[in-house]
C-alpha cells in the first residue's frame, strides 16, 4: 500500500468519524436546547408562572432643568441664560418616605397598645409590614478617577424627534462638583451653566426645545459601583424673542432681572447693580426689582444701600399686599440680618 | 383484593393476586387499585384452529413399489377470559388461558413390498399451563398468536400391521419404525410447522400475508369493541405433501361506563397570589398556574378510565380596567378601549390553542390532566377560570374545585367575598367595603378619607423610581409631582403616606379653569372610582416678592392647589440653610393639604413709642424707608395674639418674623385700631419649626407661663396635624374662622 493510499484511508476514516459526530450532534443538540425533535411530543409542563418581581424602587438619578429660574423660559435676544440642572434620587426618596410612614405608624400603634386602645393581635398582624424597611438605594455618580460632570450635555430636540447639539455652548458656573457623588434620599445637587450676553445675542430668535442629558456609558473604564445609563430632563421650550419690535414692559423687566441674576451668579455685581437700576427705572414699584437691587448692592458690600433697597421692597410689599396670606419671609430675613450686621459694623 | 398484572416484552403474562411486584428492564408495571363496586372490564378472546396435513404417495421403482396415504387433522379451540378493574385498557389484560382443547384425527395406510400398515392418529398428551392467544396486544393493535403444535400437543399414531410377510415378529417392530418415519415426520411435522415456514422466496409473501390476516386494529379509546377474523394458508411441497391451516378468532372488550370528574387545582400559593402587571397593557405581569386533573368521581387520586378529548379553558367575568393601575401607564399610552386584565398568554401556554382575545384556550387532550397559566395584565385585575372537559366516552364535565363540587369557577385572585380585591391583601383589614374610604391620621378624630376607595388603594399606583405600590387604606395618601427633585421635606412627619410621582404618572387635564389643580393622579380609575384625586405640583421656582414659597390656590385639599413653588435659589441667597428649605417645602405642601396658618391677624405699624421711666412715652425714630402715607403700613410687624406666630413654637406652620408682640405691660406702644396697644420687641428669631403641631395651646415662647408674657399665645387654628385633608371629594371638616385672602 502506497503512501497516497494510506492518506486517502485516513481522510476516509476522518470523514466517517466527522459524519458520525455531526449526526450525533443533530440528534443530541435539539434535546439539549429544549427543541423537540420531530415526532417528539410538543407538550411540556408549564414552567414557573410567577416569575415577575415586585416593582421595587429603582436606584436611578432624576434630572430636572430650569432656565433663568423658570420652566417656561421666554427671553429677549441677548439676555444671558442661567441654566440650572438638579439631580436627585426620587426612588430613594420614596423608599424613605414609606419607611418613615411605617415607623410613625408603628410608634403610634405602640403608644395605643400601651394605653390599651388597640389589641395586641392587631398590632402583631401589622408588625411584619410596618417593621419591614425598604432598601433606600443610593446612586453613585462618578468615581475618584473620573468626574461625572463631564457626562452632562445639552441638546436641542427637533420637531422630528431627532437631537442635535445646542448651537451655542453653555459654560459651567461655580466650583466643579465633587468627582464622586452619592445621591441618596437626602442628597441633591445643582449644577449651573451660563450663556454670556454676547453669545446670547448671536442666537437666532425662535423656539428651542432644550433637553439636559446625563449619560454615563457602561464601558470598561466605568467602575462597577457607578451608575451607568442615561437620564434626561423634561424638555424645556426656550423662546428667544426678537429685539424688534420692542418687547413689552413686562418682558423688558424680566430680561433685566435675568441679567441681574446672571451677573450675581458670575460674581459681576457692578453689572448686576446697573441692570437692577435699569429695571427699577422702568418699573419703580416692582418688589422683585427692589430686592434684586438690594441683592446686587449687598454683593458689592454696600450694606446700607442694600438695606434701603430691601426696606423699600418691604414697603412696596405691604402697600401692594396689605393682608398677605404668606409673609415675605425671605425679605424679612434679609432685613433682619443686614440690620444686625450694621449694628455690629455700622 | 389487589391484583398485579405484569407483562413482559416477550408477551408472557403472569398474574399474581394479593401481590404487587416490582419489575425492571423492559417490563412495565401497572398497579391497579382495589376492585370497587363498578363492574370490571372484560376481555374475551376465542381462537379456533384447524390444520390438515395430507400425503398421497404411489411410487414404483421397478422391483419395489410403495403406496402410502396419510391425513391428519389437528384442531384446537381456546377461549381466554379476563376481567380487570374499571379503567384498565385491554392491552393491560391477560389473553393467556389454560382453557384450550385439542382434537386430533386422521388415518393412513402404507405398503412397501410385502409390508402393509394402517394407522390412526391420536392425541397422547396436551400441554398444560398458560398460553397466550394474542401477542403484541398494545394500544390499538393486536395479533393472534400462531399455534405451537409441536410443543403443545403430543401426537402419535396407533399402528396396525396388516401383513408383515416372512418375518412377522421382526418386521412388526421395524414396521412401526418405518411408519413413524413415513407418516409422523413427513405429515404430522409438516402440518405442525409448515404454515409459518417459507420454503422459497416466493413463499415469503404468502407467509407475510398469512401473518397480516392474523393482525387487527381497534380504537384504543373505545369503551368496547368486538373484532373477529380468520386467516388461512395452504402449502404443498415437492414430495406431494400438502397442508392447510385455518384460524378463526374473535376478541371482545367491554368497558363499563363510569363517572369521572375534573378537579381544578391552582398551584401552591394561590391563596397569596395577587395580580401584577407589566409596564404597559400589553406586557404580562405575573402568572398563575392552574392544573386540571381527571379523577374518579368522589375518588380523589384515583385515575378514571376515561381520557380527555379536550380541555377547554375559559376566563369568565374578567375585568377591563383602564391601564395597568390607577396612574400607569401614562394617559397618552393607555388604551382607549381597555383590554382584558387576565389572559391566557400564548408564549406561556405553547401546548394550547389560545384564542385571539386570550380568554379561552383549548388543549386537544389525550391525557387525563392539563394545565394553563393565567397571566395578569393589571394590578387590580380579577376574573374566574372555568374548565370544561370533553371525555373520550362522550361525557362532558365541568371542572370544580377540590372538595367543593358545586364550585366550578376558580376566582383569580382568590376572592371569597367577591369584592374584586385579593383576599390576601385584605386579610389584615377585614370587613371593608370596596368603595370604603375612611383613611384617618392617628390623631384625627374624624376620618377624612383620601378620595381613594378601598379597591383603588389595592390596585395601586406607579411612583417615582419605577415602583408600584398598593397604598395603605388606613392612612391618607398624598401624591406629589416633584418636578425638580426637591423632595417633600418633613411632610411625612404628618403621618400622611406621601408619594413622589413623575410627570408621566399624572395626567395634566386641559381644564379651562386656571384656578384649580389639573394634575389628576387616578386617571386610570374605573371600578369603585369615587372621583378625581389630584397630585400636588411642586416646583423649584421663585414665587417672588420676597416669599420663600407659596401654594398657589391653597390652603385647601389638593384640588385647590395649582402649583406649589419654593424658591431654592432665593432661599440660598438669603443665607438660609437646607433645614429652612425643607421646612418651607413642608409648610407649603401642607397648605396644599388643607393646613392653615396658626392665625392670620398679624399687622404692621410704622410708628412706635417707648415708655420712659417717668411714665411718659417717647417716639422711637422711624427709618426713612418706613415713612408711609397709608395707615397700617410700616416697618414693624406685630405678632398678634392668636396670629401667625401663636401656638406651638416648633410647628412647621408657624411663622416667626415679626418685630413686636402684644403685652399689656410692655415697654412700647403703638396704634391699634382707635387706641394704643402695648407690647415689646420680640427678640431673636427662633429656629424653624420641624413638626406639625397637635394642639392649639401655645407652647415654648407662646406658653402661658413664658416670661414675661406669652408672645403670641394660643393659636386661633393650631392642631395642624388634625387639619390635613387630602380628600378632593369631601368638604374637609376643618375650616378656619377667617377668610383666606
Amino acid at each position: 500500500m502506497g503512501i497516497l493510499d494510506t492518506m486517502k484511508r485516513r481522510w476516509l476514516v476522518a470523514g466517517i468519524v466527522a459524519i458520525a459526530v455531526l449526526a450525533g450532534l443533530y440528534f443530541w443538540l435539539p434535546r439539549h436546547r429544549g427543541v423537540p425533535l420531530q415526532g417528539e411530543s410538543q407538550r411540556h409542563t408549564a414552567k414557573s408562572d410567577d416569575e415577575t418581581e415586585d416593582f421595587e424602587y429603582v436606584a436611578a438619578p432624576h434630572i430636572s432643568m430650569r432656565i433663568n429660574g423658570t420652566h417656561e423660559p421666554t427671553v429677549i435676544r441677548g439676555t444671558p441664560l442661567l441654566v440650572s440642572l438638579r439631580l436627585a434620587n426620587p426612588g430613594a426618596m420614596n423608599a424613605q418616605l414609606i419607611n418613615h410612614a411605617h415607623q410613625k405608624r408603628w410608634a403610634a400603634l405602640q403608644e395605643k397598645l400601651s394605653r390599651g386602645q388597640v389589641q395586641k393581635e392587631e398590632v402583631d398582624a401589622l408588625e411584619p409590614g410596618l417593621r419591614h424597611e425598604l432598601p433606600v438605594k443610593a446612586v453613585q455618580l462618578g468615581a475618584d478617577n473620573g468626574a461625572w460632570e463631564e457626562f452632562v450635555r445639552f441638546v436641542r430636540r427637533l420637531p422630528d424627534g431627532k437631537e442635535e447639539r445646542l448651537p451655542w455652548k453653555l459654560e459651567r458656573i461655580g466650583p466643579p462638583a465633587e468627582k464622586k457623588l452619592l445621591l441618596d434620599a437626602e442628597t441633591t445637587v445643582q449644577l449651573d451653566f451660563g450663556l454670556t450676553p454676547e453669545t446670547a445675542a448671536a442666537i437666532e430668535p425662535g423656539d428651542y426645545e432644550v433637553v439636559g442629558i446625563l449619560e454615563i456609558p457602561a464601558d470598561a473604564n466605568t467602575p462597577a459601583e457607578q451608575w451607568k445609563g442615561r437620564c434626561e430632563t423634561e424638555p424645556l421650550q426656550l423662546r428667544i424673542l426678537s429685539q424688534h419690535p420692542p418687547s413689552s414692559a413686562a418682558d423688558k423687566l424680566r430680561s433685566e432681572l435675568d441679567f441681574v441674576n446672571y451677573f450675581l451668579a458670575t460674581n459681576q455685581s457692578g453689572l448686576a447693580v446697573q441692570h437692577a437700576e435699569t429695571a427699577l427705572a422702568s418699573s419703580p414699584d416692582d418688589i422683585d426689582a427692589q430686592i434684586a437691587l438690594g441683592d446686587s448692592r449687598r454683593a458689592q458690600n454696600d450694606l446700607k444701600g442694600a438695606l434701603a433697597a430691601y426696606r423699600t421692597a418691604m414697603k412696596e410689599f405691604q402697600g401692594q399686599s396689605p393682608a398677605p396670606y404668606e409673609p415675605p419671609s425671605l425679605l424679612v430675613e434679609k432685613i433682619s440680618k443686614l440690620g444686625k450686621e450694621l449694628e455690629v459694623n455700622p | 383484593m389487589s391484583v398485579a398484572i405484569m407483562k413482559t416484552s416477550a408477551g408472557i403474562t403472569i398474574i399474581r393476586r394479593r401481590q404487587a411486584l416490582m419489575l425492571a428492564g423492559t417490563m412495565s408495571l401497572l398497579l391497579l387499585p382495589a376492585a370497587d363496586s363498578q363492574k370490571p372490564e372484560e376481555l374475551t378472546v376465542h381462537v379456533h384452529v384447524t390444520c390438515v396435513g395430507k400425503y398421497d404417495l404411489h411410487k414404483s421403482d421397478g422391483s419395489n413399489r410403495v403406496d402410502e396415504t396419510d391425513q391428519i387433522t389437528i384442531e384446537y379451540d381456546a377461549t381466554s377470559h379476563d376481567t380487570a378493574p374499571p379503567g384498565t385498557p385491554p392491552w393491560q389484560m391477560s389473553t393467556g388461558t389454560t382453557d384450550y382443547h385439542f382434537t386430533v384425527s386422521g388415518s393412513g395406510t402404507g405398503s412397501d413390498d410385502d409390508i402393509r400398515l394402517s394407522w390412526t392418529w391420536k392425541l397422547v398428551d396436551a400441554a398444560k399451563g398458560s398460553r397466550e392467544l394474542v401477542t403484541n396486544l398494545g394500544p390499538g393493535e393486536f395479533e393472534v398468536a400462531l399455534p405451537d403444535f409441536q410443543n403443545d400437543a403430543k401426537i402419535e399414531p396407533q399402528m396396525q400391521l396388516e401383513d408383515a410377510g416372512k418375518s412377522k415378529n421382526w418386521l412388526e417392530a421395524e414396521a412401526k419404525q418405518a411408519a413413524a418415519g413415513l407418516a409422523i415426520h413427513p405429515v404430522a411435522n409438516f402440518a405442525a410447522t409448515s404454515f409459518d415456514t417459507p420454503a422459497s422466496y416466493q413463499d415469503y409473501d404468502a407467509v407475510g400475508q398469512f401473518h397480516d390476516q392474523l393482525k387487527g386494529t381497534f380504537d384504543q379509546n373505545a369503551k368496547s369493541f368486538t373484532k373477529s377474523g380468520s386467516a388461512s394458508r395452504s402449502y404443498s411441497n415437492p414430495l406431494g405433501m400438502t397442508t392447510s391451516i385455518k384460524i378463526a378468532y374473535s376478541l371482545s372488550f367491554n368497558q363499563q361506563p363510569e363517572d369521572a370528574e375534573a378537579i381544578l387545582i391552582p398551584r401552591d400559593g394561590y391563596e397569596q397570589w395577587m395580580p401584577k402587571a407589566g409596564h404597559d397593557e400589553d406586557t404580562p405581569g405575573n402568572g398563575l398556574l392552574v392544573n386540571v386533573v381527571l379523577q374518579k368521581k368522589d375518588k380523589p387520586g384515583e385515575k378514571p378510565r376515561a381520557k380527555a378529548k379536550s380541555f377547554k379553558f375559559e376566563l369568565i367575568g374578567v375585568s377591563k380596567e383602564p391601564g395597568v393601575c390607577l396612574n400607569g401607564p401614562s394617559k397618552s399610552t393607555t388604551k382607549a378601549d381597555p383590554d382584558f386584565d387576565l389572559k391566557f398568554d400564548r408564549a406561556a401556554n405553547p401546548s394550547l390553542k389560545v384564542a385571539a382575545d386570550g380568554q379561552s384556550a383549548t388543549d386537544d387532550g389525550g391525557s387525563q390532566q392539563s394545565s394553563v397559566i393565567v397571566f395578569s395584565y393589571d394590578w387590580g385585575g380579577w376574573g374566574s377560570l372555568q374548565v370544561t372537559v370533553e371525555l373520550d366516552n362522550n361525557q362532558t364535565v365541568v371542572a370544580h374545585l377540590q372538595n367543593r363540587p358545586g364550585v366550578t369557577e376558580l376566582k383569580i385572585p382568590k376572592d371569597d367575598n367577591g369584592n374584586h380585591i385579593a383576599d390576601e391583601w385584605e386579610k389584615k383589614i377585614k370587613d371593608k367595603a370596596p368603595e370604603a374610604d375612611d383613611d384617618k391620621l392617628e390623631y384625627q378624630e374624624l376620618a377624612q378619607g383620601d378620595g381613594l376607595s378601598f379597591y383603588e388603594e389595592y390596585r395601586g399606583f406607579m411612583v417615582a423610581g419605577g415602583a408600584h405600590i398598593r397604598t395603605d387604606p388606613t392612612v391618607p395618601d398624598l401624591f406629589v409631582y416633584d418636578q425638580d427633585g426637591l423632595n417633600t421635606g418633613l411632610l411625612d412627619s404628618s403621618g400622611l403616606a406621601v408619594h413622589i410621582v413623575e410627570r408621566n404618572q399624572v395626567f395634566l387635564e386641559t381644564d379651562p379653569d386656571p384656578n384649580v389643580n389639573h394634575l389628576v393622579i387616578n386617571f386610570n380609575s374605573h371600578n369603585q372610582n369615587l372621583g378625581k384625586q389630584h397630585a400636588l405640583w411642586l416646583r423649584d421656582a421663585n414665587p417672588g416678592k420676597g416669599l420663600a414659597g407659596k401654594d398657589f390656590g391653597g390652603p385647601g385639599p389638593p384640588k385647590t392647589s395649582q402649583v406649589v413653588m419654593v424658591g431654592m435659589d432665593a432661599i440660598k441667597q438669603a443665607g438660609y440653610g437646607d433645614l429652612y428649605a425643607r421646612v418651607t417645602v413642608s409648610h407649603e405642601l401642607a397648605h396644599a393639604a388643607n393646613v392653615w396658618h396658626h392665625g392670620d391677624n398679624d399687622y404692621q405699624v410704622s410708628r412706635i413709642w417707648k415708655l420712659n421711666p417717668d411714665a411718659s412715652w417717647a417716639s422711637v425714630p422711624t427709618p426713612p424707608e418706613c415713612a408711609h402715607d397709608r395707615p397700617g403700613e410700616g416697618c414693624y410687624g406685630v405678632a398678634a395674639q392668636g396670629g401667625q406666630e401663636s401656638g406651638v413654637q416648633d410647628c412647621i406652620m408657624r411663622y416667626e418674623q415679626n418685630n413686636l408682640y402684644e403685652w399689656d405691660a410692655g415697654p412700647y406702644r403703638w396704634m391699634k385700631g382707635n387706641g394704643f396697644q402695648r407690647g415689646g420687641f420680640y427678640g431673636d428669631a427662633q429656629p424653624s419649626g420641624t413638626v406639625y403641631c397637635r394642639a392649639v395651646q401655645g407652647a415654648g415662647v407662646n406658653a402661658r407661663a413664658h416670661p414675661p408674657a406669652p408672645l403670641a399665645g394660643d393659636a386661633t387654628n393650631g392642631n395642624c396635624e388634625a387639619q390635613f385633608c387630602t380628600n378632593d371629594l369631601k368638604r374637609c371638616w376643618f375650616k378656619p374662622t377667617y377668610a383666606k385672602q
